[in-house]
């Protein structure tokens, strides 16, 4: 980090390599789509190489680096809400699952699911299950207390159940 | 119907984070009440439904695309070329903002002499990845006046045959601006400020969304469409404050 506040160029590619595959994947499984994931990703990073300076080390890297992703992805939803509510813009759908491998079918159906949560339940669910982030981590990357933390992810989880296998998805 | 307690022990326990006691306590409640293993083996079977599901690989070009932006005022070289106007006389009031805008730029960054190496680069930042001559001869206007934000935003060409869309507005407060680009064929180029208190916060496939506050002049440049639109481009604007949707409107170009 001292590197990278001191614009060493090689710490900061370092940083959005080992960071980007994380990054990139949790804004997609918040957002549900690649070129929204990748343009979010790329501004968390911005914000990140801006913020060098007001980093507090009390922190852990990683979690400052997921609420900035986690932030701006929600942001752009909003941004997106309102630009559709406006436009009447069709979200892409979901392509047919004939020509899908069987992990990639699973991989769409489970974020089709994931779309259907509310925010903040789709934001707890993404940091546990694909960030793998403990009820601390969680909670510290987006502010809340634990026990809200654990309270939101039973509901996510008992709304997910539920969407699944409404769409066909089983688990038994 | 199960108690919140159980709740709290059947997830902790998926998530591995139960403590000794609470692990005593949910096996003697797992041994009591048979229904609990099966909601237990509910959420095992979600929980592995999610694993299964895989990482998708970030673009291949994100890392160099980030990086580029971080070394993006480094590779500015000095500018050696004046700028070339060709104003007609319908187009006098946006070429002085452009002009403006220009000179206000050339105080930030330093243009280089031809095009940027990589155009393909999506720059979100200062001023970027385009050439500063611009010829402009305006398009398309929109004029709006309200409480919240006054202004026009001006629809023009530049002389390497990009559109741009230059802003300039006056907020006492922070507005979000979104320019819906979807069906335009349009692709966002550069984006360029004279002065802070604007900003490109972000941009996605289909839109691009800037947030302004006080009196700003900037400018937003865009390439294509590749091939000839069959009808108008159309350019759709919306301003809001917050959540508070305050002017929606539309630019539209041969």
């Amino acid at each position: 980090m001292e590197r990278c506040r001191n614009g060493d160029r090689r710490a900061l590619q370092l940083l959005v390599e080992r960071y980007q595959r994380p990054v990139f994947n949790a804004a997609y499984r918040i957002l549900g789509n690649r070129d929204d994931a990748a343009d979010a990703t790329q501004v968390t990073f911005l914000k990140v190489f801006e913020h060098l300076d007001s980093y507090d080390a009390k922190y852990k890297l990683f979690s400052w680096i997921y609420r900035i992703v986690v932030n701006e992805s929600i942001d752009q939803l909003k941004r997106k809400h309102q630009l559709q509510a406006l436009d009447d813009d069709e979200e892409a759908g979901i392509d047919g699952p004939e020509e899908l491998a069987a992990s990639e079918l699973l991989s769409r159906q489970v974020q089709a699911g994931l779309m259907e949560l509310s925010d903040e339940y789709r934001v707890v669910m993404v940091l546990r299950h694909f960030s793998e982030c403990s009820y601390e981590q969680i909670a510290e990357v987006l502010k809340i207390p634990e026990k809200t933390v654990k309270s939101r992810i039973y509901t996510a989880r008992q709304q997910l159940k539920g969407v699944l296998a409404a769409r066909g998805v089983s688990w038994t | 119907m199960m108690d919140e307690r159980t709740q709290q022990l059947l997830n902790a326990e998926l998530d591995g984070e139960l403590v000794p006691a609470e692990r005593l306590e949910l096996d003697a409640l797992l041994a009591a009440r048979p229904e609990l293993r099966q909601e237990r083996d509910g959420l095992q079977g979600l929980a592995r439904r999610l694993r299964e599901a895989p990482d998708l690989d970030p673009p291949p070009d994100l890392a160099r695309r980030v990086i580029a932006l971080i070394n993006l005022p480094s590779r500015l070289q000095p500018r050696r070329r004046a700028p070339h106007w060709a104003p007609s006389p319908m187009g006098l009031p946006f070429a002085a903002l452009a002009a403006g805008l220009t000179a206000a730029v050339l105080t930030y960054w330093s243009i280089p002499d031809g095009p940027v190496a990589d155009n393909s680069v999506r720059m979100v930042g200062s001023m970027v990845g385009v050439q500063a001559r611009v010829g402009a001869e305006p398009q398309d206007s929109l004029a709006v006046t309200l409480d919240a934000i006054s202004g026009q935003v001006t629809l023009g060409t530049s002389a390497e045959d990009r559109r741009i869309l230059a802003f300039e507005l006056n907020s006492a407060n922070p507005v979000d601006i979104a320019v819906n680009l979807a069906g335009s064929g349009l692709q966002f180029d550069g984006f360029a400020r004279g002065e802070t208190g604007v900003d490109l916060v972000a941009t996605d496939s289909e839109a691009l969304h800037l947030r302004s506050e006080g009196a700003r002049s900037f400018a937003v440049f865009l390439r294509g469409p590749d091939a000839s639109p069959a009808a108008k481009l159309r350019i759709g604007l919306a301003f809001s404050e917050g959540e508070k949707a305050l002017y929606r409107g539309a630019l539209e170009a041969p």
